[in-house]
């Protein structure tokens, strides 16, 4: 059953400096239950896509575009009103950095508990009682003692695990997750993957991982959708696409990261990186947006934007030579 | 906390040690002679002679300090040489008006300021925010013996409905106390009003990009939740701090409202005892007002412990 679906989202920032195209032409859909990864560089439009999806972007300096449904009904048309009820209660947010997405001067007790209090009739201390629960629920000890203390008392784990307690505290169909791990250290990431694998298996939540680390991907992700300059390059299984990735972005992704056992000492010697950079999204590009960072690119390719095509019944990708089997 | 606020009060001691120091001294180097001011015009040189071996002025400056700072302890701060009452009283007579005056006007301008502060954040670079952007700095920019005299002439003069000046005593007759207040309460308190609002509105703005406003929206936190829950409390430091700040031009401004509305408060006996040359009543008074620019800083320094668990001495 579909859950969330988004047809050619596109988001247009309105800048002194001409449009900004920060999403552009997206669709996807997230199932019941599923985790879709939303995988790219900074400045690729995925936490952008997050923002717009919820409507929490300053709608007074950007433009949405097309069509986002959540089990049928239509967001982008929602008023403000429906969209707070909506907003911490069907679809939960977890944002990168645990110090900051917190407020400082109330008890994180209270911050969970408010969320709980903004949509369900409840007395304080209901609200409070639930909020120790979900504390307990994700791991924090001595949870009672902690639900008293403010955020800069708790270390960067404990203030993600706060973020994901308030997140689920009112059992969203759908927990957008924008760079849970990125501000943490590297044992404390997968203590907090273990800890969202096993609360979407309590809660049956969906997840939307926004996420540049495709070590996370791969342990988390059920489908991934890999963006660049604000579109959906490719998209398929997980195991599809670390398998046989199509587009030259995502084989560039994939060999870019390290891996052991691989030698160093072999002909190249050190980490594939894919050359140049993201391009300004402010000037409108003909072809494809990769086109002067790829090593297989053809005239065609700086000619036309390539659709998205099917290369199996659980992969699309957007490229020229998407078919053909050597490229780069 | 408790701890916290009794180091911050101890605190103040040498605080308020070397205030007494600096405020002897000043008055110990500033040229004339106050022996000659006190015997008159027309006593002969072996009067002034006189007096000034009576009041201590011919020993040197840390005696005359000893014998001061002594008498300062035990609560008395001279005979004015003017009236020839001790300073404490006088002071203690003129007290009621001038905290009136200063409470009324720190109301006056929290109130006109933080909530305007806070819409024009909320709405910001509508046609509200600007119109208050352009209002605040005018009204920053006129002097307020201006704005007092205009008050006058449109809510006395004009319309009647306040006193001109003049000042009423509560324990007489509270209902004509507070009418009397209100335009001196005004004048002082517009001004700074501006500057408070001014503050108010950069503090919000800056709270409400932070990350944890966002948060905040995603929890379904509608718009005056985020204002008044999740931002004024973070943005009230700076607010608090401009407050404690701009106390002492505050105490500037209630001498020349005093003026104009011809309160008997500290500010008019300040201005007596300058053009009397009273250096005892000028010394007093000195010390009484860096004592509540002092004492307000205090109460400012332990508001934001219990703004901010962050911050801990």
């Amino acid at each position: 059953m579909v859950l969330l679906n988004v047809e050619h989202l596109s988001t247009i920032f309105q800048t002194s400096r001409g449009d900004l195209r920060a999403v552009n032409d997206l669709s996807f859909r997230v199932s019941k239950g599923e985790t879709v990864a939303i995988v790219g560089e900074s400045g690729s439009g995925k936490s952008v896509s997050a923002m717009s999806i919820m409507r929490l972007l300053d709608e007074s300096r950007c433009r949405l575009s097309g069509k986002v449904e959540l089990k049928g009904r239509d967001l982008l048309s929602a008023d403000e009103a429906a969209m707070r009820a909506i907003r911490g209660n069907q679809v939960g947010l977890i944002f990168q950095e645990p110090m900051t997405a917190l407020n400082p001067v109330v008890t994180v007790g209270r911050q969970i508990a408010e969320a709980a209090r903004l949509h369900e009739t409840m007395t304080r201390r209901q609200a409070a009682e639930k909020a120790i629960e979900m504390l307990t629920r994700v791991g924090i000890p001595d949870p009672r003692r902690r639900a008293n203390e403010y955020p800069h008392q708790l270390s960067g784990g404990m203030r993600q695990r706060v973020m994901i307690a308030m997140a689920l505290i009112c059992r969203p169909e759908l927990l957008i997750a924008d760079e849970p791990t990125t501000a943490l250290d590297v044992t404390v990431q997968a203590q907090i993957l273990d800890l969202m694998r096993s609360l979407r298996e309590q809660f049956g939540s969906a997840i939307i991982l926004i996420t540049h680390d495709l070590g996370v991907v791969a342990e988390m992700a059920d489908r991934v959708i890999i963006m660049y300059a604000g579109r959906k390059v490719e998209e398929g299984t997980a195991e599809e696409i670390f398998a046989r990735p199509r587009h030259p972005y995502t084989k560039g992704l994939l060999g870019a990261v390290p891996r052991l056992g691989s030698s160093l000492e072999g002909k190249t010697g050190r980490l594939v990186e894919i050359e140049g950079t993201v391009p300004d999204p402010r000037v409108a590009t003909v072809g494809c947006a990769f086109a002067p960072r790829c090593r297989g690119a053809a005239d065609i390719c700086r000619l036309s934007q390539p659709g998205l095509v099917r290369t199996r019944s659980d992969h699309q990708v957007a490229c020229h030579f998407a078919t053909e089997l050597v490229v780069a | 906390m408790l701890r916290y606020a009794l180091q911050r009060i101890v605190m103040t001691i040498p605080v308020m040690a070397v205030v007494a120091v600096f405020v002897f001294g000043l008055l110990f180097v500033t040229p004339g002679d106050p022996a000659v001011v006190i015997a008159g015009e027309q006593a002969s040189p072996e009067e002034v002679q006189a007096i000034r071996v009576a009041m201590g002025f011919d020993q040197p400056f840390y005696v005359q300090f000893g014998l001061w700072a002594q008498r300062l302890l035990s609560g008395d701060l001279g005979t004015s040489v003017f009236s020839r009452e001790p300073v404490a009283e006088l002071i203690a007579q003129r007290v009621g008006p001038t905290l009136s005056l200063l409470f009324g006007g720190l109301i006056i301008a929290l109130l006109l300021s933080v909530p305007f502060g806070i819409y024009a954040a909320a709405n910001r670079g509508k046609l509200f925010d600007r119109a208050f952007t352009a209002v605040t700095v005018l009204n920053f920019s006129i002097p307020n013996f201006i704005v007092g005299y205009l008050l006058v002439s449109i809510f006395a003069l004009g319309l009647r409905w306040l006193p001109v000046q003049g000042y009423v005593p509560p324990d007489r007759d509270f209902g004509a106390y507070l009418l009397g207040m209100i335009l001196p309460c005004l004048t002082l308190g517009m001004g700074f009003a501006s500057l408070i609002a001014r503050v108010t509105r950069a503090s919000m703005l800056d709270v409400l990009s932070q990350d944890f406003i966002r948060t905040a929206k995603a929890k379904g936190a509608d718009r005056n939740r985020i204002l008044f829950a999740h931002a004024l409390k973070n943005a009230s430091i700076p607010i608090v701090t401009i407050v404690g700040l701009g106390f002492a031009s505050l105490i500037g401004g209630a001498v020349i409202t005093e003026s104009i509305f011809a309160i008997p408060g500290l500010g008019r006996l300040t201005l007596e005892a300058i053009s009397h040359r009273d250096y005892p009543v000028i010394q007093g008074l000195v010390l009484v007002f860096s004592a509540g620019y002092v004492l307000v800083n205090l109460a400012v320094d332990l508001i934001y412990v219990l703004l901010d668990p962050r911050i801990r001495y």
